[in-house]
């Protein structure tokens, strides 16, 4: 792989101080190049901390170190607010889990992807507006005109994470991070935003990392795998070969669940194991191709 | 969640014990958890501070009050404060710093009796209203909207012109006029724990609606109503300053800040200080509760439970 | 085999006049004692409601509701709730956050005027995996996957025929759900439970139910077995597109 966008060396997040600290992230180490990375942990595991750590959007108590984070070659732990500002949806967009908190409620949707380009790029309002349009219709939003006089509430979840999208790609960034995005939909709906988002990636070469608690459909959607577990990645492997994991943590999750082609009596559960705490990452290399 | 014991001493280790072993101590260790909260507010502790010194005025007041309330001496009227007077004398000569000691009495016997009858009251009616809905609901917010269509003050002046002056007719004035926001407020959450999986529960065990309402529904409704009273305790010492002061609260000679203040109205000019300590006691009182309350709130987190 | 629940054309409707729509209608199926049944469709199909009505928490549907013959009452009396429980979706909202997880398990017991508390409580807990080292601590106290087994534990305490499950691991982490789905299905066996449950997940429907009912737009479609979801086999052409739509990859 050529040279990574994103490289994060050796990252540690602590909330808190003193007895009460919280040492939420503890090392956590990998490259995002024009790829899908999916992190997959449970609640508790760093992983939503760590998208965010990215982003610079950590709460204000949280004290954040690392060797190395850059993106593009800007140390992003070195950046201004005002010099973050000009990253964050410009460069590096956010998708959050539930369309009804991250939409403006008051707001109609067109306006609100307007406002996502015009923050940007200084260009007219009919410009905006024609680039809003096109890009509702490049999430396949059937009849753009009229969702676009719409508010938030009057469209459905997968709809609502659909403008999302549309409102994350329209400054057209280098690396999108989307935190849980899938989670508050239906199932079936799923496919369809994860596919209309696939389809955006692809065009545009824009990279993406995945967080979510769902090993299977990290695994379906993502080209790579990062498991975390108490802070740490324990192993970094590509989607196809998640089956051949290795580290017990992966193989556990993988094993407890229950499968449709394996029917069982009684599911296999977790043993955690002090160890997996501060063992190293399992890292599985990249295959040149 | 708790965390390992780190300490040796017997009560450290009894309050950070990570499994409680009786409910007692499970009751306290959460107790225990919220004042701490409590004590981290600054501003709060402050509060508590000059309620404690009230309270204790009130309690001690005739062993630290150095002259008789009642004690008229026309000779010595409209004194300045002096190592005597502390705080002045009136127009009839009476010590000021000792009857504001005696007023905070009065001060602290409305707040208490107005709390305890404006907090049941509303609690009782804003639940039973909420939880039934209906019929109910519609009748019981229909009286809750008369009693608020008055402004506070005008409704505790048409009371207590009604009943007449004096004491307790006040601080039946000033509850009839304080209860309805409580009970609008505890409708409110009562309208949102209705609907939550608890009270399902609770619901499909085959519990009738009366203890659903007292036993699940109240204790979740109570830190918000505790928290409003507490506020609202600075508006109740207002009003009844302002019914002293157009003396419909406490009869003279009853040294009621309220009526103090009016009193010391005509000589504001001349002799600022018999308004002015019964006025700064009223401040610092209403300051005090304000202050209090905030830490409440702040205490009493949902987020803890 | 006589059903142990039977339910009958039931429906609800919500809205007035020419707002009014059914949330479900026509809802007919048996289930006997000792089967796990569950219901599966797409969100807002209804099949949480069709629970609720079971339940008894929603008490204005048309249609009956039956336990072993014996039509229920849409106001449940207080003997039939002891034999239908319910485990909620949410386990940080289904357990009262100022009350211990003794009093949690004790109410059902003194509500139904039942004897022994003490020591039926200590046996729920053993039960559900938890000791009674746990009687004395409160809901925020807890992890979601213990949240849980209380909330079970609450439901076993006055020893019920039946449970409705409504999503019971839905919220929970990837490793907890084994631990609380191995923990229903050895109950059922243990107890000879029957169990109605509601899911969205198709393996875990297969691995818990034997018979499912799919169902859209507040009807059931069809009803097809464990087998058929496994081998994505269906009679219906919706439900046939359905499986195809959920099952992953």
């Amino acid at each position: 792989m050529d040279k990574p966008l994103l490289t994060i060396e050796d990252l540690h997040l602590v909330f808190g101080q003193g007895q009460n600290a919280v040492h939420a992230v503890r090392g956590v180490s990998f490259n995002v190049g024009r790829e899908k990375v999916g992190i997959v942990g449970e609640s508790g595991s760093g992983k939503s901390q760590t998208g965010r750590a990215i982003m610079r959007l950590s709460p204000s108590t949280v004290n954040i170190v690392a060797k190395k984070m850059d993106f593009d070659g800007i140390p992003l732990l070195q950046q201004t607010e005002r010099q973050m500002r000009q990253i964050r949806g410009n460069r590096i967009s956010m998708i959050l889990q539930d369309p009804k908190f991250s939409l403006n409620p008051l707001m109609r949707i067109g306006d609100q992807v307007v406002e996502a380009y015009r923050v940007h790029h200084k260009v007219s309002r009919r410009e905006a507006r024609a680039r809003a349009l096109k890009m509702l219709d490049a999430v396949r939003i059937r009849d753009c005109e009229r969702v676009f006089n719409l508010y938030p509430h009057e469209v459905s979840g997968g709809m609502g994470q659909r403008v999302m999208i549309a409102m994350m790609l329209i400054p057209e960034p280098d690396m999108i991070i989307a935190d849980e995005p899938t989670s508050a939909l239906d199932v079936s709906v799923r496919k369809q935003v994860l596919s209309v988002l696939d389809e955006l990636l692809r065009q545009r070469g824009t990279a993406l990392i995945f967080i979510s608690h769902d090993l299977n459909l990290v695994a379906e959607f993502c080209d790579r795998v990062l498991v975390m577990y108490a802070g740490r990645v324990v192993e970094d492997i590509a989607a196809r070969d998640l089956h051949k994991a290795i580290h017990p943590y992966t193989r556990g999750l993988l094993d407890s669940l229950p499968k449709l082609d394996q029917p069982r009596d009684v599911l296999s559960t977790l043993q955690r194991d002090p160890i997996w705490r501060d063992a190293p990452t399992i890292f599985h290399p990249r295959e040149v191709r | 969640m708790i965390d390992n014991e780190k300490y040796v001493s017997g009560w450290s280790a009894w309050i950070n014990a990570p499994i409680p072993d009786t409910p007692l101590q499970a009751r306290i260790q959460l107790l225990w958890e919220s004042l701490r909260r409590f004590a981290a507010n600054g501003s709060a502790l402050f509060g508590l501070a000059i309620l404690c010194i009230l309270i204790s005025m009130a309690t001690f007041a005739p062993l630290i009050v150095p002259h008789d309330i009642f004690d008229q001496d026309l000779a010595k009227q409209l004194q300045a404060p002096s190592s005597n007077n502390l705080f002045g004398t009136d127009e009839l000569g009476r010590d000021i710093f000792s009857r504001m000691i005696f007023g905070s009495r009065i001060t602290l016997y409305i707040i208490a009796l107005t709390a305890i009858i404006v907090g049941p009251v509303g609690l009782l009616v804003g639940t039973v209203a909420g939880y039934f809905g209906g019929w109910v609901d519609a009748v019981l917010m229909r009286i809750v909207d008369i009693f608020l269509a008055f402004p506070s003050l005008i409704l505790a002046l048409a009371f207590v012109a009604a009943l007449g002056p004096g004491i307790d007719n006040a601080i039946i004035a000033i509850s009839l006029a304080s209860w309805p926001p409580i009970a609008r407020l505890a409708r409110a959450e009562t309208l949102t724990i209705r609907q939550s999986d608890y009270i399902n529960a609770i619901r499909l065990i085959g519990a009738d609606p009366l203890r659903i309402i007292l036993r699940h529904v109240m204790p979740m409704c109570l830190p918000s109503v505790v928290v409003r009273l507490t506020l609202n305790m600075a508006a109740i010492v207002l009003t009844a300053a302002g019914l002293g002061f157009l003396g419909l609260g406490a009869q003279p000679p009853s040294p009621e800040w309220g009526s103090m203040l009016a009193s010391g109205r005509q000589f504001i000019l001349t002799s600022w200080w018999i308004a002015a300590a019964p006025g700064v006691a009223i401040l610092l009182t209403s300051l005090s509760f304000n202050l209090l309350g905030d830490g409440l709130r702040d205490m009493l987190d949902p987020k803890h439970g | 085999m006589t059903a142990f629940l039977s339910v009958t054309e039931l429906g609800i409707g919500m809205g007035q006049d020419d707002q009014y729509r059914r949330i479900i209608d026509d809802i007919s199926f048996e289930i006997g004692r000792g089967e796990s049944v569950g219901l599966i469709g797409e969100s807002g199909c209804g099949k949480s409601t069709v629970l609720r009505c079971i339940a008894g928490l929603n008490p204005d549907y048309d249609g009956e509701v039956a336990l072993e013959g014996v039509q229920l009452r849409p106001r449940r009396r207080k003997l039939e709730l002891r034999r239908m429980q319910m485990v909620f979706q949410d386990p940080y909202a289904s357990l009262h956050p100022r009350k211990m997880v003794r009093d949690v398990l004790m109410e059902p017991l003194v509500v139904q005027k039942m004897d022994r508390s003490e020591e039926r409580v200590s046996e729920v807990l053993d039960a559900v995996g938890l000791g009674s080292r746990f009687r004395y601590r409160f809901p925020h106290q807890l992890s979601g996957g213990q949240r849980q087994r209380v909330a079970i534990a609450r439901c076993l305490v006055t020893e019920p025929e039946m449970l409705l499950l409504d999503e019971p691991t839905s919220a929970l982490d990837v490793s907890v759900q084994a631990e609380i789905l191995n923990l229903l299905m050895r109950l059922r066996h243990e107890r000879n439970l029957t169990y109605l449950m509601v899911t969205h997940d198709l393996a875990v429907m297969a691995h818990v139910c034997s018979r499912i009912a799919i169902m859209h737009d507040g009807r059931i479609i069809e009803m097809i077995s464990d087998r058929d979801i496994r081998d994505g086999r269906a009679q219906t052409p919706y439900g046939q597109d359905f499986l195809n739509a959920y099952r992953p990859g």
